[in-house]
C-alpha cells in the first residue's frame, strides 16, 4: 500500500518536469511556434500566439491549467500539424513500437535464457568463451552500425527480408534482431552470473547428495531462482525496449514513438516532447510498480520485509 | 492433445499472417507497370497549398497556379490561358481556362480562383515574405478591392504600386495555387482543410502518416496526362536505408540536394543499373559580413577573407566537386546577375596587402596579425547540427590562421544560432541564397527587412539606404532596363563592399534505377517534375 501511495507524488513530479521545460528551455516557444510553421516572428505576431497559447499567465496557474487537461487527456496539438493532437500522435505512433518492442522481447526471452543457463553450466568451456566474446561484441557495437549490417546482408545479398517500412510483420524482424541484440547480452551475463552464484549455495549441494539428475536440478531448481533475480531487470526493460527505439526506428522507418520523439525535438515541437517524457515516465513508474507487485507474489518474504520496514 | 493442437493452430495462423502480409511488403497494394517509388525523408504532412506545412513535392502533384515558370525563366499559361498587365504594371487582368474541374467535381472559375486568393490574403501575416500580399493588403486597406471577379473565367489582380516578380510569386508552389472552395473550413485555409483536392494531374489516394502515400493520375485532368500512372512516396529518414532500398529495388528515385550526400552520388551515378544527373547552380552557399563589427567595418579586412578564401578547395575537398566554387552572390544564370563581376580570386598575397594597409600588421613573436597590440580574432558562428558548415568552418579556421586571422570558430544549438543571427549579435555567419526562381528578388528583398541577419549585417554600410530603395526600386520598375540598372547597382555594391563571401553554388541532384526515364529538374529546386518521367 505505501509503495502505492508512493507513486502519486512521482507522477506528480513527473508532469511538474514535463511542464517545466517549456519554461526552463533558452528559446521562447511563442517565437519557437511561429518559427517552425515559417512565419516571420514579429513582435505583434509573438504576442497574438503568446496569448493563444496562454503565456501570458504565470506559471503555476498554466500548470495547473495544463494539469486540469491532462486529467481530460487533452495534450494540446502539434505545433508542426496544429490539427493533430498530442495524444491522438501518441497513439498512432504506439502500436509499431509495441510491435517491435514485444518481438524483440520475446527474441531476448528465447535467447537469452538458454544460453545464459548454458554458459552457467558449461562454465569456462569453449562454448562459454565463444559466448562471452559474442556477449562483448554486441555491446560494444552500436545499434546503428548493427541494424545496417543487418540489412545489408538479410536484404540486399540473400533477398530474405524488406529493407525498411512497417507494411508487415516481416518489416519487424531486422529490427527487432537489431534491437533485441544488446538486451540479450545483457540478460545472458545476468543469468549466467546469477546461475553461478545459485550454484554455490547449499540447496544444490543438498539436491546432488539426494542422488536428483542434474538435468532436473537445473530446470527445475536453479533456472527458477535464477530468473526471480532477473525479473526486475526484466521488466525494466519492458521500458527500456519502448524507449530504446530511437535509433532503430530512424534506420528502419518504421512509425513509431521513438521517430516521433525524434522529429519532434528537431522541429522543436515542445508539446510533443512534453507528452513523450509523460508517457515514458508514468510507463517506468507503472511498470515499475507492477514488477514490485510480482516480485511480492513469487516471493512472499519481501511482503514481510515491506511490513517490517 | 488439445494443447498442442492449440500451439498447432496458432502458428500455422502466425506463419499464413506473416506470409499473407508479405504481398504489401513494399507497401503497394497492386504493382503497376508505370509506377514510380519515390522515397521522401519524412511524411508529406498536411498539404494544404495555402499554408507552409506540406512537402512541396506532393503539393506540386495536386495542386496547380496561373502561371508556369519555365526553365528558362520565362512565363507561360497554366490555369490562366492569357493575362494583360494594364495600369502601368499595377493590374493584372487573367483569363481563365474554361474546362478545369477540381478533384472533387468543382467547376474552376473566376469565382473559386477569388475564393482562394481572399482566403490567403486572410491569413497575410503568416505570407511576410512575399511583396505581393504586401501590395494587395494595401489595396485592401484604402478601401478597394484586391481581387475581382470580372467575369465566368477573368479574374483582375489590383497592387498598389507595379512589382514585377508578382508572375514568379503566383508560380511558385506556395502559397498561390488553388484548391476547391468545397474543401475550405468556413470559408477560409488557415485552420486547415478538409481535403486536399487540387486540379493538378494527380489525386492524393492515401496517406499513411510517417510511412508511405499513394498519388494516382486524376482520370479528369484537363491537360496531357503523365505516363506514370501511380506515384508511391515512401518515408525513409535515414540516408544509409535509402541508398540501401534503391539498391535492392524498393525505391526508383532519391531526388534534392538533401537527399543525396556527395559521396553517395557519385558512387551510384557510376554504378551498374543506376543513374545520376545534376542540376545548374541553383543556391549560393555564403558567408555572411557583419559590417558594423569592430573588425570587419573596414572593408579591406572584409575583401581580405574573400581573397584568402580558397573556395575551389572547398568545392573539390568538402564537396566532392558537387557544389562548384562561388565567384558571386548569385550564379550567373539568375536573372539580372550576370553583369560582369570581378571574381576575388584566391590570393594570399593579395589578403596580407590588404591586411597590412588595414593596420593589421605582422609582429614577431606572434601568432597572429595585430592592431593597438590586439589579436586580429573574428568569431564565426555556426548551427552546431549542419557537419558542412562545421567541416567549412574548420577549414576556414586553418587557412585564415596561415596569414595571421584567428578565426574563432563556435557552433551553436540551431535556435539560439538563428536568433543570433536575426538580432545582428555576430561577426560572420553562414548564410544560403533562396535559390531561384525566387532569387534574386525575394533574397534581395529579405534584405530590406528587420527581422533578416543581412539587413542587420549592411548597416554599417555608409549606402545602405541607398541599397533599400534600388532594391525597391528594381521591384517597381516595369522598364527592363532600368530595373536591371537597379539590381546591378546593388548586386555590385555588395560585391565591392565584400559582405558576402559566396562559397559555393548548391546543385540539384537525383540518382534513380535506370529504368527510370525522362528525370529532370524545374527551375525551382523544391519540385520534383515526376510527371515528366515514365518507366522503361
Amino acid at each position: 500500500m505505501k509503495r502505492l501511495f508512493l507513486t502519486i507524488p512521482m507522477l506528480f513530479s513527473i508532469t511538474f518536469i514535463a511542464f517545466s521545460l517549456t519554461t526552463f528551455i533558452p528559446s521562447d516557444p511563442a517565437e519557437v511556434a511561429l518559427r517552425v510553421n515559417e512565419i516571420i516572428p514579429t513582435a505583434e505576431a509573438i504576442e497574438e500566439i503568446r496569448i493563444e497559447l496562454g503565456m501570458d499567465k504565470p506559471f503555476l496557474i498554466r500548470y495547473a491549467n495544463w494539469l486540469n487537461d491532462l486529467f481530460h487527456l487533452d495534450l494540446g496539438n502539434s505545433y508542426i500539424n496544429n490539427n493533430r493532437t498530442v495524444i491522438g500522435e501518441i497513439a498512432r505512433s504506439l502500436p509499431a513500437t509495441l510491435t517491435l518492442a514485444f518481438f524483440a522481447f520475446i527474441i531476448v526471452i528465447v535467447v537469452s535464457i538458454p544460453i545464459g543457463v548454458l554458459s552457467a553450466v558449461y562454465k569456462d568451456s569453449y562454448f562459454d568463451k565463444i559466448i562471452r566474446l559474442i556477449v562483448f561484441i554486441a555491446t560494444a557495437m552500436p545499434n546503428y552500425w548493427m541494424g545496417l549490417l543487418l540489412m545489408w546482408l538479410f536484404a540486399l545479398e540473400f533477398k530474405l527480408l524488406p529493407t525498411s517500412g512497417a507494411t508487415s510483420l516481416l518489416h519487424f524482424i531486422l529490427p527487432a534482431i537489431t534491437l533485441s541484440l544488446n538486451f540479450i547480452a545483457l540478460y545472458v551475463r545476468l543469468i549466467r552470473n546469477s546461475m553461478l552464484d545459485k550454484m554455490k549455495e547449499d540447496f544444490v549441494f543438498y539436491l546432488n547428495v539426494r542422488g536428483i539428475k542434474q538435468i532436473s536440478i537445473i530446470l527445475k531448481h536453479l533456472v527458477k531462482n535464477s530468473l526471480q533475480t532477473s525479473i526486475n531487470a526484466l521488466g525494466m526493460s519492458i521500458v527500456l525496449l519502448i524507449a530504446g527505439t530511437f535509433v532503430i526506428e530512424n534506420i528502419f522507418a518504421i512509425p513509431g514513438i521513438g521517430r516521433l520523439c525524434i522529429s519532434s525535438i528537431f522541429n522543436r515541437d515542445y508539446p510533443m516532447i512534453q507528452g513523450y517524457i509523460l508517457m515514458m515516465g508514468f510507463l517506468f513508474v507503472f511498470v515499475n510498480l507492477i514488477v514490485d507487485i510480482i516480485q511480492v507474489y513469487l516471493d512472499p518474504r519481501l511482503k514481510k520485509g515491506v511490513k517490517g520496514l | 492433445m488439445l494443447l498442442k493442437n492449440k500451439w498447432i493452430a496458432s502458428s500455422l495462423l502466425a506463419i499464413s499472417l506473416m506470409l499473407g502480409s508479405t504481398t504489401t511488403a513494399t507497401g503497394n497494394d497492386v504493382t503497376l507497370k508505370n509506377q514510380l517509388t519515390y522515397v521522401n525523408y519524412r511524411d508529406i504532412r498536411d498539404l494544404n497549398p495555402h499554408l507552409y506545412s506540406g512537402e512541396l513535392f506532393a503539393q506540386n502533384l495536386l495542386f496547380e497556379s496561373l502561371v508556369k515558370i519555365e526553365n528558362d525563366g520565362s512565363y507561360t499559361p497554366w490555369l490562366a490561358k492569357s493575362w494583360e498587365i494594364k495600369d502601368k504594371g499595377k493590374t493584372y487582368v487573367f483569363q481563365l481556362r474554361d474546362d478545369v474541374y477540381f478533384h472533387d467535381g468543382e467547376k474552376f472559375n473566376a469565382k473559386a480562383a477569388k475564393a482562394n486568393f481572399d482566403a490567403i490574403l486572410d491569413n497575410s501575416k503568416r505570407h511576410g515574405w512575399l511583396e505581393s500580399i504586401r501590395l494587395m493588403i494595401e489595396v485592401e486597406k484604402s478601401g478597394k478591392k484586391a481581387i475581382e471577379v470580372t467575369g465566368e473565367y477573368e479574374l483582375t489582380l489590383h497592387l498598389a504600386s507595379a512589382y514585377y516578380p508578382l508572375l514568379t510569386e503566383l508560380g511558385v508552389t506556395r502559397p498561390f495555387r488553388f484548391i476547391s472552395p468545397k474543401s475550405f473550413k468556413d470559408g477560409i485555409t488557415k485552420n486547415g482543410v478538409t481535403k486536399m483536392s487540387g486540379t493538378g494531374p494527380y489525386i492524393l489516394k492515401s496517406n499513411k502518416i510517417d510511412e508511405y502515400s499513394v498519388f494516382v493520375t486524376n482520370d479528369k485532368y484537363w491537360g496531357k496526362k503523365p505516363k506514370i500512372e501511380k506515384i508511391v512516396a515512401k518515408v525513409i529518414p535515414d540516408e544509409q536505408t535509402r541508398l540501401l532500398a534503391l539498391e535492392n529495388g524498393e525505391i526508383d528515385l532519391i531526388f534534392g540536394p538533401n537527399m543525396i550526400s556527395a559521396e553517395a552520388y557519385n558512387i551510384y551515378s557510376n554504378k551498374s543499373g543506376f543513374k545520376g544527373i545534376m542540376s545548374e547552380p541553383v543556391s549560393t552557399r555564403m558567408l555572411l559580413l557583419n559590417t558594423t563589427n569592430h573588425i570587419l567595418k573596414d572593408v579591406r579586412v572584409r575583401q581580405a577573407l574573400s581573397y584568402a578564401t580558397d573556395k575551389v578547395k572547398i568545392s573539390k575537398g568538402l564537396f566532392d566537386g558537387i557544389e562548384s566554387p562561388a565567384d558571386t552572390l548569385m550564379s550567373k544564370n539568375t536573372p539580372y546577375s550576370d553583369i560582369g563581376l570581378k571574381p576575388y580570386e584566391f590570393s594570399f598575397e593579395k589578403a596580407k596587402k590588404l591586411l597590412d594597409e588595414a593596420g593589421w600588421e605582422k609582429v614577431d613573436g606572434k601568432k597572429y596579425r595585430q592592431k593597438d597590440g590586439k589579436d586580429l580574432e573574428i568569431i564565426l558562428n555556426y548551427d552546431a547540427n549542419k557537419v558542412t558548415d562545421n567541416n567549412i568552418a574548420e577549414f576556414l579556421q586553418s587557412q585564415y590562421a596561415k596569414i595571421g586571422i584567428h578565426l574563432n570558430i563556435k557552433g551553436e544549438e540551431e535556435q539560439a544560432f538563428r536568433d543570433r543571427q536575426k538580432a545582428g549579435n555576430f561577426a560572420i555567419t553562414f548564410n544560403i541564397g533562396w535559390g531561384i526562381p525566387y532569387d534574386p528578388q525575394s533574397f534581395l528583398g529579405g534584405m530590406t527587412k528587420p527581422v533578416y541577419g543581412d539587413y542587420m549585417a549592411q548597416q554599417g554600410l555608409s549606402n545602405k539606404k541607398e541599397l533599400d530603395e534600388h532594391i525597391l526600386a528594381a521591384f517597381k520598375s516595369v522598364d527592363e532596363g532600368k530595373r536591371q540598372k537597379h539590381y546591378k547597382y546593388v548586386l555590385e555594391t555588395l560585391h565591392n563592399q565584400a559582405v558576402y563571401l559566396p562559397l559555393t553554388y548548391k546543385r540539384n541532384r537525383a540518382i534513380f534505377n535506370e529504368k527510370v526515364k525522362g528525370v529532370s529538374f524545374n527551375i525551382s529546386q523544391f519540385e520534383v517534375p515526376m510527371e515528366k518521367m515514365n518507366i522503361e
